[in-house]
């Protein structure tokens, strides 16, 4: 039902965002990954329509919005990245507040309310001030203000920056519930790949203004799939051990950093006798030795070769 | 939408201790500081309306005494009328009257400065912006007047009154004294004879309007009254670098990206800041001049004229209001509203005149009067004293434009396309 075609924008000389195209069908909770810089806000300022792309465009069944967002804006909640709130108004005045904007009344306007607090479990600090309120309380308001119209598309980004553990959780069940109960269809940005892995259908990965890779979360592990990776740790570091590996020549990338051995090797290899056989021979001694499977995260270490976070 | 906006605002400030303090706390402070301890150095409590009245007199009214006489002792009146009129006529002559009775006056000796003038630096005088008015006593004119109250020989001289337009107050005040004297003058001339005062007063800068009233009737502007009014036309200037500070603070924050999402147009925005600003410096106003009418009794003798000079200051602080947003968007930063605050409010204080008359150059009082806080303190000044709305056009105008101009470089200088970065 919305579709990003080949979104650029430039700032300046710098080009934030290059060709990007990303499609929602209703109902579906997509992810948006990507590291500091990426362009993933960028990309959400354009869908709203607060900024104008450099080129491309983007469509809301099929028409473009651009000329027109007021079409889109309807239908569209977005929770931006920083807590876009009132400090100085408790909770139930901002939603009230931004209800009216949004031209909510009178009854309407109060059950929605009383609705989003509960939602949102903030009904007994509904009367707080809101810069008296945590971390993850703010965020959990920040989300709140955004559903105030119904909106059928929900586009979040980055909801869990800078919070605990249990506000995460949170959070994190309320999005699928929203997406679960309300068929909400959901765009969802995050650095945080356990959490993209978590809520979403399908996943976009993005790196310096460019999408790097798409697909479900299986069809992008599956980059991946041809190649598993083991990690030993050793009781003391040894180079005669690390250097030993190297020499055989199907593992495919060997490294170590201090007792932490890193192997690469393809899928169908099963090393473990030869890495045990080598120890031995080398003096050195195995605490641990263990076979993963790709996460999201090893995906983005193997095409971009930078973690996520720094 | 607007009603949002303003309860949101008032929200937002009286959560402020900060703001209401500088809104409404420091004022008061001001006021009573400035009123009460200042009041008893500023002697008499009465803020000096101080006129500098030149008085030129073409005739001789001695020589037209005589004149007058002759003319007495010609007309068919019995013999003890002539010397009776003789004797009043020595007495009441009307140029002496004026000078040693009225202008002289001690009452009125402390707002008027008379300095006698030669007819022939006249037209020197009239140019000299420091005189707020010059009378004119024509040649013939003891001799014309004379022979109209007692010869009934009605022949008619003026005598003439120049106004200076920008020292209205003072020469309102001229006026009036005129107007007085000529009815006394009069009534107190006539005996027994009907055909009262003959000689009309034209006023020559400007056409006299509206009701003349007695400067006994004027209120004395006190010192309370004085700080009361200049105290509040400059704090409410405050409302705008305020407005200016939030409306910059909304797009920071990114709350106003929230009401471009939610459609509200920039131009619904716009209109926001300005009725908000406007309803704000209201109240502001209304909180004010309430507590200084209920504990310092400054009341005011035409509500609606009050009235009308307020709604034109708050309209010229909301379009400020609306500048002040549109140039912080612009600099992306509260710069705009923080150099208000800090400087220009206090340069607009001084200069218009909400600390007393501090320079005796007429420029800056000029400049002074331009400035909103200025323009309304003067207003607010007139109607206090009683005088009528049309006195206080200049100022309106003065407001009214300066209102438009701000709202139109507001306007185009605000961003047109919303929200995020832009
Ligand atoms: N208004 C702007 N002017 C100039 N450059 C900008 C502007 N906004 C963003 N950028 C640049 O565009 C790039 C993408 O920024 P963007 O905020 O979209 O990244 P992001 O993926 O959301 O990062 P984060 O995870 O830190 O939120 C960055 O290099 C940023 O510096
Ligand atoms: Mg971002």
């Amino acid at each position: 039902m919305l579709e990003v075609v080949s979104l650029s924008k430039d700032f300046k000389k710098h080009k934030a965002v290059e060709g990007v195209n990303i499609f929602l069908e209703k109902g579906e909770t997509v992810g948006l990954l990507g590291p500091n810089g990426a362009g993933k806000s960028t990309i959400i300022s354009m869908i709203s329509s607060l900024i104008s792309p450099s080129e491309g465009d983007v469509r809301l069944h099929n028409d473009s919005i651009l000329k027109h967002p007021q079409m889109l804006r309807k239908v569209l909640g977005v929770v931006p990245q920083e807590i876009a709130l009132y400090n100085d108004l408790t909770a139930r005045e901002n939603l009230e507040f931004f209800g009216k904007i949004h031209r909510l009344r009178g009854k309407a306007l109060k059950d929605k309310i009383a609705d989003i607090l509960d939602q949102i479990g903030l009904k007994e600090r509904q009367n707080d001030v809101v810069k008296t309120f945590s971390g993850g309380m703010k965020r959990r308001l920040n989300i709140g203000v955004a559903l105030l119209h119904d909106p059928e598309i929900l586009i979040m980004d980055e909801p869990t920056v800078g919070i605990d553990p249990q506000s995460r959780n949170y959070i994190l069940e309320q999005v699928k519930r929203l997406n679960r109960e309300k068929n909400m269809t959901i765009l969802y940005t995050s650095h945080y790949m356990e959490e993209v892995e978590f809520l979403c259908d399908r996943i976009y990965i993005m790196d310096k203004g460019h999408i790097i890779a798409s697909g479900t979360k299986d069809e992008i592990k599956s980059i991946l799939s041809a190649e598993s990776t083991i990690l030993i740790k050793l009781e003391r570091s040894s180079d005669a051990f690390v250097d030993r590996l190297k020499e055989i020549a199907y593992l495919k990338t060997v490294t170590s950093q201090d007792k932490e051995v890193t192997v690469v090797v393809p899928k169908e290899v099963h090393p473990f006798n030869q890495i045990f056989q080598i120890a031995d021979e080398t003096g050195a001694t195995i605490v641990t030795i263990d076979r993963k499977t790709a996460t999201l995260e090893d995906v983005f270490l193997h095409l971009t070769g930078r973690a996520l976070r720094d | 939408m607007i009603i949002q906006f303003i309860k949101k605002q008032l929200l937002l400030m009286i959560r402020n201790p900060q703001i209401l303090l500088i809104l409404l706390g420091m004022p008061l402070i001001l006021i009573t500081i400035l009123g009460f301890a200042l009041g008893g150095v500023m002697n008499g409590e009465e803020v000096r309306l101080k006129a500098k009245i030149a008085i030129v007199e073409k005739g001789d009214s001695g020589e037209e005494l005589s004149l007058f006489l002759k003319e007495l002792e010609a007309s068919g009146l019995p013999k003890e009328s002539k010397a009776a009129i003789a004797e009043a006529a020595e007495r009441l002559l009307p140029s002496e009257l004026l000078r040693d009775q009225v202008l002289e006056n001690q009452e009125l000796k402390k707002y008027l400065s008379v300095q006698e003038i030669e007819p022939g630096s006249l037209e020197k005088v009239k140019k000299d912006d420091s005189y707020s008015a010059i009378i004119e006593i024509p040649e013939g004119f003891t001799e014309q007047v004379l022979s109209s109250i007692f010869l009934d020989e009605g022949k008619r001289t003026e005598l003439r009154l120049y106004r200076n337009e920008g020292e209205e107050l003072a020469s309102n005040l001229v006026r009036d004294l005129l107007t007085g004297f000529q009815e006394q003058y009069s009534l107190g001339s006539v005996m027994g004879r009907s055909n009262g005062a003959n000689f009309p007063i034209s006023a020559i800068s400007q056409e006299v309007k509206g009701g003349i009233s007695h400067v006994e009737e004027r209120t004395p502007l006190t010192s309370t009254t004085y700080y009361a009014v200049g105290m509040s036309v400059m704090f409410v200037l405050y409302i705008a670098s305020n407005m200016g500070s939030f409306a910059y603070r909304e797009k920071e924050d990114h709350v106003f990206d929230r009401m471009v999402l939610a459609d509200v147009s920039i131009w619904k925005y716009f209109i926001a800041i300005l009725l908000t600003t406007i309803i704000l410096a209201l109240l502001q106003l209304g909180i004010l001049f309430g507590i200084c009418a209920l504990f310092y009794g400054v009341t005011w003798p035409d509500l609606t004229s009050f009235l009308i000079v307020t709604l034109a200051l708050c309209l010229a602080v909301g379009s400020i209001g609306a500048l002040l947003t549109s140039l912080n968007y612009r600099a992306h930063s509260e710069a705009f509203s923080n150099i208000f605050s800090t400087v220009i409010i206090t340069v607009f204080a001084f200069i218009g005149g909400s600390f007393g008359g501090m320079f005796s150059s007429d420029f800056i009082q000029e400049i002074g009067s331009l400035t909103p806080n200025g323009a309304g303190m003067q207003a607010y000044f007139k109607i206090f004293q009683g005088y009528p709305l049309s006195s206080i056009t200049t100022e309106l105008w003065s407001l009214a434009i300066f209102s438009v101009i701000a709202l139109v470089i507001a306007a185009v200088l605000f961003p047109k396309k919303g929200g995020g970065a832009i």
